[in-house]
């Protein structure tokens, strides 16, 4: 193979190489990412299956607490469809934007199921290093708005969710009870 | 094609490395949801027509265009569960950090290899744990987890996981560990806000949970809003002369006296007393040592003065014998000695409540009376004759503050506050085997005692028309027309709906102010008959209701008043740092 190598045309060897690279940078590395925008269910086909991180929100004109509206984000590691239940295949660890949308001046505070919260409000509030594991279970989060002045405002916001498959099965919760074992 | 082959190649490698090895495996999704959501102006109430302290405070709870709204938004909310505090609490871990307190010891100590976490508790306990062995084999015990709270393995406070140890001279010392604690927060959508009611009145409509938007500034002080009454008056519980921290502007008892179920009234009656043979107090007594020796006598006599019951006469007279039941009861009954305290004191101690003995059941056993020197009968006790020491109390505060000031337009301060039920619950409590509400014996357990303790089912209606304490010229029918200013307290019920609860802290909820004290309340509790002791319900410094204060006793005062239903605001929304700010209507 070596010899033969040795003994073929320069110009064949480049298109060889060519081919390769082609190979290399469209088929196979690309197949790491993906993004999609503007959908209401995001998943990726992993080895095995799907790594399903939906996200909602819930939002009612009684979710007032304190003289403050909320909403709440709903991230769920499941899809219900139809009759069937289509869970995630991987664990995977995210973190949630709230943020405004352009023209809007908003101001977001959360708290988390467990308590946990923002220290405050801001106008890009990030909730991070959130996980969810494979067996079926959703987090919820509770997202305070408000506005600086008086008037009433109306609040254009967007909710972002990056997800990443999970390095391990057991990475540590933001909802989870931490016994040792 | 030579720069084709180029661009390729560095594409190639920008690929590779900006894609680390390990994201070969690893997938990752971004995505994103648009929405709008409207935050209301702080003038809402004012652009919405509810321009009245009573219509704004509706309306505030979600926002509602209208007060019909309003009203059918907070009936349409379930029930609160009153078995539960609110806000309702639960732990997390804290995670663990580092803490270089050094824990020495020369004994063994309780170590386990892990340990379980209490979310309603917030406490710790270790599993299956294990003494160490402290010796000159120097085991280690790093990663291991103690309680270091004594012998204490459960229930902990704290858990420590061993970081760094030594021996030193036959002492082990924990020289660092991590440290871990539960942190309390408010359960996800907990009760928070209005809540609906009926009261005597109509529909109420009472605030829960840590509420923050219940502020009132009115007449130089500040107040929490506790409940819209059914008339549409607003019920308003003093805060502070600033927003500081809450308070309370005097501290004083219930009453002075005590001694009698008369006594945990607002108003009470003690000038029917006379000895009363308990009929219904037939029980079999065996409160006593049968073979004590006790006095018995013949007759007997009262004095008022020290509200005890004396044997007259003296063994030497005959007209007393000084013996046990076991071995004399025939002598006992056959020569008609029927009255004992059966106690050990000397005979000149005097007993508050008289035996009087019927027949033998047994060598240990009695049939008796009870003889108790109080009122005659339930309606006599619960007369509303005199006023407890409070009332005048209240009065005072009420003409110095509230009717003895005027606003900025120079109208009294008194122009504000409408008249109200203030509710003083002498009702019986249904459990088996209670008092009559009038005789020293037994215990007499009152109507809000069953309700906070065992029913949870609070009311903010008031039972009995005799104890709904309204003014003198009021308007308010079935009720006790006895007060000279419109003042009062809360009673125990409104803080179980406000989210109290019976020996449960809770140091969350609006009503809670951190003060080092008992704060009284309206409500009758029990008469004890084993100490003779007239108790109201009272709220301790950890948010907690306790039933066992004596009226005589000094606790926090927090007055309580009623505004008008067309008393406006001239602004403001209710939270700490823009209280409702009040006005007369022109």
């Amino acid at each position: 193979m070596k010899e033969k190598w040795k003994k073929m045309d320069k110009k064949k060897k480049k298109k060889i190489l060519l081919v390769i690279e082609f190979v290399l940078i469209f088929l196979i590395i690309p197949g790491t990412f993906a993004l999609y925008k503007g959908l209401v269910n995001v998943n990726v086909t992993t080895v095995a299956g799907e790594m399903i991180s939906d996200i909602e929100i819930i939002q009612r004109d009684s979710y007032i607490e304190n003289n403050v509206p909320y909403f709440y984000v709903v991230v769920k590691n499941y899809r219900i469809n139809g009759n069937q239940t289509l869970l995630t295949a991987t664990a995977f660890d995210y973190d949630l934007v709230i943020s405004n949308k352009t023209g809007s001046n908003g101001k977001f505070s959360y708290v988390d199921e467990n308590g946990v919260s923002s220290n405050g409000y801001s106008s890009t509030l990030r909730i991070e290093n959130c996980h969810l594991d494979s067996n079926m279970d959703s987090n919820r989060f509770k997202i305070y708005v408000s506005r600086d002045g008086n008037l009433e405002t109306q609040v254009d916001y967007k909710v972002q969710i990056d997800a990443v498959q999970a390095v391990t099965e057991n990475a540590s919760s933001n909802a989870s009870n931490n016994s040792s074992n | 094609m030579k720069k084709l082959k180029y661009i390729l190649i560095l594409a190639f490698f920008v690929t590779f490395f900006y894609s680390p090895p390990s994201s070969f495996a690893l997938f990752k999704a971004s995505k994103y949801l648009e929405g709008t959501i409207i935050v209301p102006e702080n003038n809402f109430c004012l652009n919405h027509n509810a321009d009245t302290l009573s219509d704004c405070m509706l309306l505030m709870d979600q926002y509602s265009n209208n007060t019909s709204t309003a009203i059918t938004r907070i009936k349409a909310k379930t029930t609160p569960d009153f078995s539960k505090i609110a806000p309702e609490i639960s732990y997390r871990e804290s995670g663990f950090a580092l803490d270089t307190t050094t824990h020495t010891t020369d004994t063994s100590f309780q170590v386990a290899d892990s340990y379980t976490f209490d979310r309603t508790t917030g406490k710790f306990s270790l599993v299956n744990p294990y003494s160490t062995v402290i010796d000159s084999n120097e085991t280690s015990y790093i990663n291991k987890y103690a309680c270091f709270d004594g012998n204490n393995t459960s229930n902990c406070e704290y858990v420590y996981s061993i970081f760094s140890e030594e021996y030193v001279n036959n002492q082990y010392n924990v020289t660092s560990t991590m440290k871990e604690s539960g942190i309390v927060y408010e359960v996800f959508d907990t009760d928070n806000g209005l809540y609906f009611a009926q009261d005597d009145l109509g529909d109420s409509f009472y605030y829960r949970g840590s509420v923050k938007n219940n502020y009132v500034y009115y007449a130089g002080l500040f107040w929490r809003i506790v409940r819209r009454n059914g008339d549409g008056t607003v019920r308003l519980m003093y805060y502070n002369t600033s927003l500081n921290n809450g308070g309370h502007p005097f501290d004083y008892r219930i009453n002075s006296e005590y001694t009698d179920p008369t006594y945990v009234g607002w108003m009470y009656n003690d000038d029917d007393f006379s000895t009363t043979e308990i009929e219904s107090s037939d029980a079999i007594f065996n409160n006593f040592e049968s073979r004590s020796n006790y006095y018995f006598g013949k007759s007997y006599t009262y004095d008022s003065n020290d509200k005890l019951f004396y044997l007259t006469g003296t063994e030497q007279s005959g007209d007393v014998l000084h013996t046990d039941w076991k071995t004399h009861y025939n002598d006992i009954l056959d020569g008609n000695y029927i009255y004992s305290c059966f106690s050990n004191n000397p005979l000149s101690s005097g007993c508050p409540v008289l035996i009087k003995i019927l027949s033998r059941r047994s060598s240990s056993e009695i049939n008796a009376h009870y003889l108790s020197y109080s009122s005659t009968s339930y309606n006599n006790a619960v007369t509303n004759d005199k006023s407890a020491d409070i009332i005048s109390m209240l009065n005072n505060w009420y003409d110095t503050y509230i009717a003895g000031e005027v606003d900025n337009q120079n109208n009294p301060y008194s122009d504000y506050v409408a008249d109200g039920v203030y509710c003083n619950d002498r009702s019986l409590s249904s459990e088996q085997g209670n008092g009559n509400g009038y005789s020293l014996v037994p215990s007499t357990l009152y109507g809000a005692w069953n309700r906070i303790i065992n029913t949870k089912l609070p009311i903010l209606t008031c039972p009995n028309a005799n104890d709904r304490f309204v003014l003198q010229n009021s308007t308010i029918s079935s009720s006790a027309k006895e007060l000279t200013r419109p003042i009062g307290l809360l009673t125990a019920d409104e803080v179980v709906m406000a989210g109290g609860a019976y020996d449960v802290y809770n140091t969350r909820f609006y009503m809670y102010y951190g003060e080092n004290g008992y704060t009284w309340t309206s409500s009758p509790s029990f008469f004890s008959s084993w100490s003779r002791i007239a108790s109201l319900w009272t709220m301790n410094k950890h948010g907690s209701l306790t039933n066992w204060y004596n009226v005589r006793d000094t606790g926090i005062i927090r007055p309580v008043i009623n505004i008008k239903s067309n008393v406006i605001i001239y602004g403001g929304d209710g939270t700490v740092n823009n209280p409702y700010d009040l006005g007369l209507p022109s």
